[in-house]
């Protein structure tokens, strides 16, 4: 119902992949790589959310670990989103553990926040920026379950079972606790602009400044 | 619906694409552009793709792994993603649970199996004796793996299970002591004794039968002297030895088929 547009705009995209995937399973080089291309995206964003900084690093390790493993692997494109977000969402477990920091430590958040606007020049790319920063700050300051929902959902892009298969949780529970984030998000977004119905009052603002 | 969901898509992706006035259509949900959005952002559309350094290291971790053979290796339940088995992460519980009820099936089975012959065997040796044989239902296991070394032993005598007859022995020794103990004759391995003997009277008697045919096997130099005329030095020791040892404190009348089994 909330879905919205981005996974499936996602997923026109997932008939591509699964033919690149099955390709590299035969040992096509350039194929691996275009699906890495299509793939760490949404799972660089999603890390993002849960190690802040280190996503580039865990993603790495999660890489890996998805080319060794990827003659295991059975399924289609959105399958592999499903898989290889399974992998990155364990490495990133490890690494969080490892380093006994909580996944919204505010000294990463800050930093990572610091660094992100830099490399853009242009009004439109500021404007972008800004709202990566907006949007991660919000996300990390969400419950875990409830971020890592919405990450998965909205970002990796995958469908709800998916999401529910990735966490280890029950389909409802998943379902509800990314209603819940997105709505809280929603929420918090339009705090500073305006009082409530944020994004339907954000959206053509952010619009109208950017044409 | 799929004119709204352009009217999501487009300009949640590039605000300032042109497309995007169709965001006339926005506030059909506080969640799709903004969901949309945040997408996009952690995502990091805006910022120029992957990193091809990375991509290189990904990729040589591709070649590596492909190189070495194991493309080919056994796929997991946990990497099989494919599109039929959408209710996949309900199917460990199912999984679970059938072979949790399985178990218990066959556990079942084995368990009823093992239970008649002992119940038959049982009645056979004290068919029809006094002493009360109403064990509850959860003694039956113990019991009958008692019961079937009585039932060989009894008639034939013969040392098949010294394990076993030790344990006999054991009892036999340890009911001397706590007979005319008030209620501790009911446990329940005191009335299986008592219904392997036929009687609470005839207790003393099973157990001093009982006492020598075991003993022959623990001495095989002795072997040679067959039966319970035998009574070889090592025989009748060993006898005494068990009588001594466990009749410490148990009055005469205890000790006392024994002994004189083993002086036969």
């Amino acid at each position: 119902m909330g879905q919205g547009g981005e996974p499936r705009r996602v997923r026109a995209y997932d008939g591509d992949l699964g033919a690149a995937v099955a390709r590299a399973q035969d040992g096509d080089e350039a194929a691996f790589a275009a699906a890495y291309r299509m793939v760490q995206p949404g799972l660089l964003g999603y890390l993002r959310g849960l190690v802040g900084e280190d996503a580039e690093d865990v993603a790495s390790d999660a890489w890996l670990e998805i080319a060794r493993d990827l003659g295991r692997f059975k399924g289609d494109g959105a399958g592999f989103r499903g898989w290889t977000a399974t992998i990155a969402r364990h490495r990133a477990l490890d690494h969080l553990r490892r380093q006994r920091v909580r996944p919204r430590a505010a000294a990463t958040l800050e930093q990572d926040v610091l660094d992100l606007p830099g490399p853009h020049s242009t009004h439109e790319q500021a404007l972008e920026s800004i709202s990566t920063r907006q949007a991660l700050e919000l996300v990390r300051a969400l419950p875990r379950d409830q971020a890592e929902a919405v990450l998965l959902r909205v970002v990796v892009g995958l469908d709800g079972p998916s999401v529910a298969r990735v966490l280890g949780k029950r389909p409802g529970a998943v379902r509800t606790a990314a209603y819940r984030g997105l709505k809280r998000l929603a929420r918090q977004l339009g705090g500073p602009g305006a009082a409530d119905g944020a994004v339907t009052d954000d959206g053509p603002r952010t619009l109208g400044e950017s044409k | 619906m799929g004119e709204r969901l352009s009217g999501e898509g487009l300009p949640a992706r590039r605000r300032g694409h042109p497309g995007g006035t169709a965001l006339g259509s926005a506030p059909a949900g506080p969640d799709t552009g903004f969901e949309a959005r945040v997408g996009a952002a952690l995502r990091g559309d805006g910022s120029g793709g992957v990193d091809p350094e990375a991509e290189r290291r990904a990729v040589a971790a591709f070649r590596t792994a492909r190189d070495s053979g194991q493309r080919r290796a056994r796929t997991r339940r946990r990497d099989d993603w494919r599109p039929g088995r959408p209710r996949g992460a309900r199917l460990p519980v199912r999984t679970t649970l059938s072979v949790f009820l399985a178990s218990l099936t066959l556990g079942g089975v084995a368990f009823a199996t093992m239970g008649a012959p002992g119940f038959d065997g049982h009645d056979d040796d004290g068919g029809g004796t006094g002493p009360p044989r109403t064990p509850p239902p959860a003694s039956t296991a113990p019991r009958q793996q008692s019961a079937g070394p009585d039932r060989t032993a009894a008639p034939s005598a013969g040392p098949h299970h010294p394990g076993t007859a030790e344990d006999m022995r054991a009892h036999c020794r340890a009911y001397e002591q706590v007979r005319g103990r008030g209620r501790a004759l009911d446990a329940t391995a005191w009335r299986r004794l008592v219904a392997a003997a036929g009687g609470e009277d005839a207790v003393a008697e099973y157990c001093a039968a009982r006492a020598t045919p075991s003993a022959q096997p623990s001495h095989p130099g002795n072997g040679t002297a067959g039966g319970t005329a035998g009574g070889g030095g090592g025989g009748s020791d060993h006898a005494t030895a068990d009588t001594s040892r466990g009749g410490g404190g148990s009055g005469p009348k205890a000790a006392d088929p024994e002994r004189a089994e083993g002086k036969k």
